[in-house]
């Protein structure tokens, strides 16, 4: 049973994990109301994980109709947000200073032992690292599927076109000017960056 | 035209004729069922199902402290519900919701020997490690009455009636046998969730405010949290009691609330797909409310919500989860023909979908068979056509000018 899942539902799983652990960042800002101050880094951590939070939930919205040049762009998104993660996870270790928060159970038969709080922290972080590294194989080989899918080929020659014609834009007002050949258009090519980047990889 | 009438018509007036599959079982000849029993291909994972139940079942029956007697008749109660078909279409289908809320009451009588040691420090350091900050003490900081009562609303109020609202709305507007997967993910979610709150007992946040370096036990009582306080806005005793008896007291890990939230607001997308973002906020809303009431940590939120997300998915793929008319228009029970249930192949985008020409890939063999069976290729025809008309034409010109 295990063996025949798909890859679509790997992905679909995982990604609904990574946004469910990605509501941080949301909460993370609320808290700026509240008049708790965020240090710079952060700060930083929050904002980049919002910014993560949305290429998952556009992940997940494409999932069972996929665009190859997104999910090279999402793979590459996840490498840097797990590097991020590993970066942030010492941060906050140091900050938070573990050795000293912990209670001492002494004799207490009934309140958990320091080691086995110990061991399940690290077992939880770990659980938390595994699902983080594992999502990156799971989406890099769904990219890869579709990559050796004829069904999603990408013409190099249009993609061309398009972006040249999005680079040149000049039919709306000034602001849809500077969206079509500033944003879109930097959206675009690096969507196509990505997806050349990882097709010369798996090549 | 009376009310009932016109409420009776607005449900069945796009009913297909003939069409049984929105109604239900009246029947309370016991003989139905055991010939649906018997008759029924068994596939693996139904009787993986069942086994969970029963060694859950069994489990329950013999640690509660209730008598032999009583324990006989709510065995029999329930085959009784189960064997009567008007019944059983509900109680069977139900049965993880009623092994969850078996475990659930049974907890609060283990012995205390029996029982795992409780953990304190573990949830709120990984809060800070993983998430960033220690972000539920954040949000309970800031009290006022307004936010009480914002906070009061989901977490208080909704989470109770929300199950109910849910099931008579997807019964009553989404695709018949839809109810049996709802009752299925969220008993199983619940149920997997009571699991892990015996085997990994926790404090929640409003415990380091009420006892701060204490040891915990398990003589302590609950606490309301921040719902206290609504207790004393109203000058009621609901939630104190409530939650200082609570059956499982140092359950914090997951977080059952985000859990039932979620599987709701999954099932409703499902369902609704318009209205998404609003099941969204709602779920948002109650996590929020959450850790203002001082209930739980952030981890323990997201954990419910993993839990409820994994089921939801198996369910979905596995369980007879029905496709609906994702049309955007108002479907009752009643306005679908037949029930066809989702599988890997509806959604999987490396499934090639022969009607799809466009995005599906032309095989290279086709030409080459057509050729081999040149009786109904699109070019041959037209090629008769042709030599038909050209016969036609001939005779018409043979008649028109005379000639034999």
């Amino acid at each position: 049973m295990i063996k025949n899942l798909p890859l679509f539902f790997g992905v679909e799983i995982i990604l609904g994990f990574l946004i469910i652990n990605k509501f941080n960042s949301i909460y993370g800002l609320l808290s700026l109301v509240t008049g708790h101050k965020l240090s710079t880094f952060q700060l930083f951590y929050y904002t980049t994980q919002f910014i993560v939070l949305i290429s998952y939930l556009n992940g997940l919205k494409l999932v069972h109709r996929p665009d190859v040049k997104f999910y090279s762009l999402l793979n590459i998104i996840n490498i840097i947000d797990t590097a991020i993660l590993f970066f942030s996870m010492t941060i906050f270790n140091f900050n938070y200073n573990l050795g000293e928060r912990f209670i001492d159970p002494g004799n207490s038969s009934q309140a958990a032992s320091k080691t086995y709080e110990l061991c399940v922290l690290f077992g939880m972080l770990l659980v938390n690292i595994f699902i983080k590294l594992y999502s990156n194989f799971i989406i890099l080989s769904f990219t890869r599927e579709m990559m050796y899918n004829d069904k999603f080929t990408v013409d190099n020659h249009e993609e061309m076109i398009n972006l040249s014609n999005l680079q040149n834009f000049n039919g709306g007002n000034i602001f849809l000017n500077l969206y079509k050949t500033k944003i879109e258009y930097n959206y675009e090519l690096i969507k196509w960056k990505s997806y050349t980047l990882l097709k010369d990889c798996f090549y | 035209m009376s009310f009932i009438n016109k409420v009776r018509h607005a449900f069945t007036k796009n009913r297909p004729a003939n069409a049984k599959v929105g109604t239900l079982e009246t029947s309370l000849d016991i003989k139905l069922s055991l010939y649906y029993i018997k008759n029924h291909r068994y596939e693996v994972k139904e009787i993986v199902n069942w086994s969970i139940l029963a060694l859950v079942w069994l489990y329950v029956l013999i640690r509660n402290p209730a008598g032999f007697f009583s324990k006989v008749i709510v065995v029999s109660l329930f085959a009784l519900g189960c064997m009567i078909p008007l019944t059983g279409q509900f109680v069977f289908n139900a049965m993880p919701i009623f092994t969850w809320l078996a475990l659930y009451f049974t907890s609060s009588t283990f012995k205390t020997e029996t029982r795992m040691p409780i953990s304190v420090n573990v949830l709120p350091a990984i809060e800070t490690i993983l998430y960033g900050d220690n972000l539920s003490a954040i949000l309970s900081n800031s009290i006022n009455k307004p936010l009480d009562i914002l906070a009061w609303i989901p977490y208080g109020l909704f989470h109770f009636g929300a199950p109910f609202v849910v099931a008579i709305i997807l019964f009553l507007f989404s695709s018949p046998k839809i109810l049996r997967s709802y009752a299925f993910a969220f008993g199983y979610m619940n149920l997997f969730g009571v699991i892990i709150q015996n085997l990994y007992p926790a404090a929640p946040p409003w415990y380091v405010d009420l006892y701060a370096d204490a040891i915990p036990d398990y003589s302590m009582k609950g606490s309301p949290g921040g719902l206290g306080r609504i207790d004393q806005m109203l000058g009621i005793d609901l939630y104190t009691s409530g939650f200082s008896n609570s059956a499982v007291i140092f359950g914090a890990f997951p977080s059952l609330h985000s859990g039932c939230a979620t599987m709701e607001a999954l099932f409703f997308s499902y369902a609704f797909p318009q209205i998404r973002p609003l099941f969204v906020m709602y779920v948002f809303w109650l996590w929020w409310s959450t850790m203002y009431l001082t209930h739980h940590y952030f981890i323990d939120l997201v954990a419910g919500s993993m839990l409820s997300f994994a089921v939801f998915e198996y369910t979905k793929y596995n369980f007879n989860m029905p496709k609906i008319i994702a049309d955007g228009k108002f479907h009752s029970r009643w306005t679908y023909e037949n029930v066809e249930y989702m599988s890997y192949n509806d959604c999987d985008p490396f499934v090639e979908n022969k009607l799809d020409l466009e995005s599906s890939a032309i095989a290279l063999d086709t030409y080459d068979r057509k050729e081999e069976e040149g009786d109904d290729s699109n070019e041959l025809q037209f090629d008769l056509d042709d030599l038909e008309l050209t016969n036609k034409q001939e005779e018409e010109n043979r008649t028109r000018f005379n000639m034999s």
